[in-house]
Parts: C-alpha cells; structure tokens; sequence
C-alpha cells in the first residue's frame, strides 16, 4: 500500500493529533490506531512502525532537499545506561516514550522535550549480575491506555500511559530458575499483550506469551521449544530438555486472518558434535521443532496454525528471532518477508507459510551451499563435527544480519536492510547436556571472529526488491551498523552506524545527503514522529550488547574508547 | 541420556604444552539446595538425574500497590564444597566462557584474552565469582570453588 501524505492531509492529520491528544480520551489508545498505523504518520505507534514491520513513515516534512537543515531539538538522558540504550521509541498523540536499560520507562513531551513522567522498576540485582543478556531492554508497546514493558527478570508491566503509575505488573517467567527473561518489546494485538521470553543457550522452553493488557492475567503459553506432540518427536533422547528456542522480538500481525508471526531462536547447545548423523546422533537428535522456524499463531489463544522451520537442526546458531515480518502484497499474493540470521531472506506466503522465495543478502555465506529458493530445503549443508572447523565457519556467531530491523518503503519499493560479513575460526567441544535450570549458557564450542573469504569484515546497507532480492544500489561500512533503519516519505533512509553516527540516505539513489555525529555508538532502533506541527527523528546512542561487544577486539579504536555504561537519547527537527 | 563422569585432562602451559595437569578438584555432594546448585551438579554429573522440566511458571498479576515478587536465587548459600575426583576446566570454559573469550580464551572477544594474564590468582578467583555489571556474568553461584580452581588451571595453562 502506497501511503503519499499530501501538504494539505498533513496539516488535517496534525489538526486531529493536536485535537485527540488535547482530549482525556487521548491516552486510551484502542489497539484498533495500530492496525491503522498508516493513516496516522504523527504516531509511531508499534515497534516495527505498524503490524507490517516497514519502519517506514509517511512524514516528508524533513525531506531529500531539506535533511541538511536537520538539528538538535533536545537530548533526553536516561542515566544508568549500562550496555547502552538499545531501544526503540514510541511516539503517540505528541509524547514519545522509550526504555532504558534496566527496563526504566520514560514518557517526553515529544515537542518540548520536557520529562512528563518516569518510571524504574525494580529488579531482582542478584540475577540480573548473573545474566549475560542483560540488563538491557529493547522497548516498550502502546494499547489499552498502557505502557508495556517487559524486564530481565521476568515481569511484565504495564503503567498508565498518562502518569506512569503502575497499573499491574505479572511475573511471568521464573527468571531465578531459568535465568532468561525479557529483553525485546512486547507487542500489543487486540486485547493482548504479546511478548516471548529469551531461550537460545538456555535450557528454557522459550515460551511465548499472551496477556490480557487490561487485567494482567495470563491468557496462553506457547512453547517454543517442543511446544507440541508433534514437535516434541523432533527431540531424540528426550533432548528438548536441553532447550533453547525462545521468541524474543517482536513479531508481525496479519490482521487480515487474526494472525501473528513471530521468529524463534536455536536449540542448545549452539553447535552439535553429530557431524552428518545429526537426526540420530549428538546432544539433541532430530529437527529440534520450533526453534529456527517462523511460527503464525492464533493471538487470542496461540494455538499454532502453521510454522517454517527455516533452519531444521540448527548447527551454527544461525536462528529466526529476527522480529520482521514485512507484509506486503504482489501479483495477487499476499506475501511475507523474513530474515534469518544466516544470511538468507525468506519469502513466504501469508495463508501459510509456504515458501515464495529464498535470496541471500550476505555475500560470504558456508554453512550451507545453498537454500532451495522454491521449497526452502537446505542444500549442502555443513554439519560440525568434534574439533577444529576448517575452513572457518561463514557466518559469524554475529551472523549475517541481526535482530536490528530493516525498512522498506511503499513509495520506492525497495527494502533497506543492513548485512555483516564475517566468518569465525571454530572449534567443537563436546559438552555436557544440560538438561535442568542452570544459571549460564550452554554454548559447545570455542571461537574467534575472522575476516570473511573476499577481504575485509564489513557490514553494508543494501537496497533490494524485498521479494527477489534484486539489488538497486548498497552503501558499505568498515563495521557492521548495529541499529535498525528508518525510511519516510521524504525520500531518505536514515542509518544510525556503529560509530555514532547518523547517517541520512536518498532513498532513490543511496546518495548520502546529511549526518551528524551522536557522540556514540547507536545499537537500538529509530524513529520519526509529529508533534506541534513539526517532524522530528528520535534515535538512540549508546553500545552495548552481544554483537557490538565484540568490536574493541576487532577492530580497536574508537570502539576501545566508547562508553559500555553511555546512552543519550537524541531528537532532531529541522531548523527554523 | 546418563552421561559419566570422565577423567580429564588440563593442558599446561609449560613448554609445547605437551605436559599435563590433572586438578583434583570435586565430586559434588550435593545439598539440597535448589536450581542454582543442581545446575552445578549437572554439568559435572550430567543427567544421571530424572530432569525437571524446565517449564516457566504461569502467575497471576501483582496489583499496582503490591510488593514485587519475592522469590529470588537462594540467599547466602555456598556453592558445593569440592571433595575428590576430575573437573575437565576445558569443557566448563567451552560450555559457558567460550562465548566471550574466544579461541579458548586466547584472544580478545567480548571479553578479555586469558592466555598470559598478568592478574593474579586472588583477582581471576574473584573476577568469576563476581563478574563485572554490564561486562561479565557472576558465576559465583554457578561453580563451586573447585570448578573455578580447575578453569583457573584452564586459563594458566593457555598457550598463546
């Protein structure tokens, strides 16, 4: 759906923003605004942007030809920013809201910037000192007339979007038992709360949740990790007590068929010392259902009505967390686009999942030679056995994207997703199963990050069909940019880099027309939102995390000097 | 799926690295003590147990003006106390440290290079024990004091 703001609709759209948020209804916000994302730019309602994953806005106030304008509007520091400020915000009816580390809440006036309210949970210490995921969060969701927020130790909680006061909080996950908790935003669908616990290297279910957003209560669990009978036969040896799985960003609604998509992790441990008798042999024999997969469930009862296992047996960590879920339409079909951490974008259809296509976005790619682009079968895969990986292992660990989302605009057509390349020297240790509750992960193998076969460790932005993979233009970075991307209306792509700095695209072309530099590293996600009548872009600076941690050993400065305790919260607009 | 114990090995570093050390460093009598233990218990025993599932506890909300949950990890309980057999500190280091100090603790990563560390015993002891906030996890629940005692033979051990 093209989505064009006209001057004249822009100035109603801001007329009835101003007109809803001077009301006391304003802050009720019917989930019903969210399905609707596209005819309310001044919002950014929703992680992804809206139920279609494009983290694209309508706004083109701030433009191609007006972008070098751009300025400092205001800065917000959150304090105790430990592992940087990974999230992204939220902007509804002129107030933007956002989280920090530690999942403390922060409601601004979106024009002004003045605090209207914070709130700072707290948490168990203990844990959160005990965790490797920790103690950041990557956001917060809207609906109900409530700020959700989930925290590393488990709860779920939900404060008045007007006050900040806590309305009801629910501790979902036993986080002292299972060390996992809650690092990734919630999403908000109808009359629930969704949000899914972390799994990967642990030997949790990776359970996903729906809560009632207004009364707090729990209403389904779905197990990612053997979640179903069926399922549960896809774990010789009773190995999904070894665990995993988890769905810990947020995924997309299909509001067309009541049906929500989310992204699972992989199986524990990480890498499996079977080699090619993996369906009947090593620490967890068989395809290891859900984890790696895309999963469509029923959001208001999470039964399974279908699933993709994009990776069957995932021997290299390459798993499906990733949240996007871009829907769009093509010939007649009704398409979704998704990336695996391998590298790969999977097209499928919405009735089912079955697959459309398959292109690779990163260029240095060995784990399989191939996926099949109309079935999605691995071919050639290269399953590990004890001991040294030769040659080294392409992807790394990193992977060939991440969990930072891409955008895609309407009005270009095109998706802009940023892709890594590395590769890593491994070796493959025989591990012990752990198969009870355990403080620390279950990983099997030491490693090291390397150059990649065809020169340099890099990341680059490309510009792509989202559904062919066919390739318009592609901007590169000497690291890999951590940040999701923003597109608008005005024709730019916004690109916040590792580095710290913001980077602002045509979006046509890839021509860089504008950027400024944040002070730090950007690890977290980008917006841009109206209030007052003027357009401003809302990123997060400040690194930290699994990813970018990895950066002062590879490569040196300025990540050696970058704060991993820093986080600012930057809002530009264009000068008067 | 028992797996047993084996007798294992640690490199050292002295010369090619062809020597070997054997660390006596535990077999486990186990308290009854909850999760954090067991866990301990199971990576050196593995799975002679019947597991428990790992399942997460369903609950119901908090209103707004109560006391957050309460239940924590089990406050001042030690680890279990080492008594005699083998702890392969290479296994531990590849399950769990591998992640952050890579190439086996030999190079940089998320964490530090190991091999050649000048830090002292007392510091590295203290360092796992503790972690670091927002850099390392606190592993001072996770091993007992001779698993740590067998990763620190591990970390000394590394060649370049």
């Amino acid at each position: 759906m093209v989505f064009e703001l006209r001057p004249l609709a822009y100035c109603a759209a801001l007329t009835l923003a101003a007109a809803v948020a001077a009301s006391p209804g304003a802050f009720a916000l019917d989930p019903a605004r969210i399905a609707d994302a596209d005819k309310t730019p001044a919002d950014w309602l929703t992680y992804h942007g809206s139920y279609k994953s494009y983290h694209y806005s309508g706004l083109d106030q701030i433009n191609a030809d007006n972008v070098k304008n751009l300025e400092v509007a205001f800065i917000h520091l959150p304090g105790r920013s430990t592992r940087g400020l990974q999230t992204m915000p939220l902007a509804a009816d002129g107030v933007l809201y956002y989280s920090g580390s530690y999942s403390r809440v922060f409601a601004l006036d979106g024009a002004a910037g003045k605090l209207l309210w914070s709130y700072f949970p707290e948490l168990n210490e203990e844990l959160v000192a005990q965790q490797t995921h920790s103690p950041y969060n990557r956001g917060v969701a809207l609906g109900h007339g409530n700020v959700y927020v989930g925290t590393v130790d488990g709860q779920l909680i939900a404060l008045d979007m007007k006050t900040g006061k806590l309305v009801w909080k629910n501790k979902l996950v036993n986080s002292e038992k299972l060390t996992v908790g809650f690092t990734g935003a919630p999403l908000v669908v109808k009359d629930m709360v969704i949000i899914g616990s972390q799994g990967g290297e642990w030997t949790s279910r990776g359970p996903l949740y729906g809560v009632d957003g207004k009364t707090g209560e729990k209403k389904w669990e779905f197990l990612t990790v053997a979640g179903t009978e069926d399922a549960k036969k896809s774990w010789g040896n009773e190995s999904w007590r070894t665990g995993g799985g988890g769905a810990w960003m947020p995924g997309g609604y299909d509001t067309e068929t009541n049906t929500i998509w989310f992204g699972t992790a992989n199986p524990a441990p990480l890498y499996d010392w079977s080699g090619d008798k993996w369906k009947t042999e090593g620490p967890r024999p068989g395809d290891n259902l859900y984890t790696s997969s895309v999963i469509a469930l029923d959001p208001d009862t999470g039964k399974l009505k279908f699933y993709h296992q994009e990776l069957p047996h995932d021997a290299w960590d390459f798993d499906s967390a990733v949240g996007e879920f871009l829907m769009l339409d093509r010939d007649g079909k009704k398409l979704v686009v998704h990336p695996n951490k391998g590298g790969f974008i999977f097209v499928y259809n919405r009735a089912d999942a079955k697959i459309e296509n398959v292109w690779r976005i990163a260029d240095n790619i060995n784990f399989v030679k191939d996926i099949d682009p109309k079935t999605g079968e691995l071919i050639g895969r290269r399953d590990l056995s004890l001991g040294k990986v030769s040659p080294p292992l392409c992807p790394a660990i990193a992977g060939g994207v991440s969990w930072n989302a891409g955008a895609y605009s309407p009005k270009t057509g095109l998706y802009y997703k940023i892709a890594q390349e590395w590769c890593m020297e491994l070796e493959v240790v025989k591990t012990t199963p752990i198969v009870e509750p355990m403080a620390q992960l279950n990983i099997g193998a030491t490693f090291k990050m390397v150059p990649p076969p065809d020169g340099k460790i890099r990341g680059h932005l490309d510009a792509r069909d989202p559904v062919t993979g066919a390739k318009k233009w592609e901007v590169s970075y000497p690291e890999p940019p951590l940040a999701s991307v923003l597109a608008t209306a005005g024709n730019l792509v916004f690109v916040p880099d590792a580095r710290g700095v913001l980077h602002a695209y045509n979006a046509e072309t890839g021509a860089e027309a504008w950027s400024h530099y944040n002070g730090a590293g950007h690890n977290g996600g980008i917006i841009t939102y109206s209030a007052g009548g003027k357009q401003y872009i809302a990123v997060p600076a400040g690194i930290g995390g699994m990813v970018s941690d990895d950066y002062p050993g590879l490569f040196g400065e300025p990540y050696k000097s970058m704060p991993k305790d820093a986080g600012v919260l930057v809002v530009y607009t264009l000068k008067q | 799926m028992p797996v047993s114990l084996s007798s294992t090995r640690l490199n050292n570093s002295a010369g090619s690295g062809g020597a070997r050390w054997r660390v006596l460093a535990a077999t486990f009598t186990r308290p009854a003590i909850g999760a954090f233990l067991a866990a301990v218990l199971v990576i050196v025993l593995a799975s002679a147990r019947g597991p428990a599932l790992a399942q997460a506890d369903a609950s119901k909300p908090e209103a707004s003006a109560s006391k957050p949950d309460a239940s924590t990890a089990p406050a001042g309980v030690k680890p279990p106390e080492a008594s005699s057999g083998d702890i392969d500190g290479e296994t531990m280091f590849a399950t769990l440290c591998g992640f952050c100090h890579e190439s086996g603790g030999r190079t940089e990563g998320k964490g530090p290079k190991l091999a050649n560390s000048k830090r002292s015993d007392e510091y590295l002891i203290d360092r796992i024990k503790k972690g670091k906030p927002g850099a390392m996890p606190a592993f001072g629940r996770v091993f007992s004091d001779g698993q740590i005692t067998a990763i620190l033979a591990y970390i000394r051990g590394l060649d370049e």
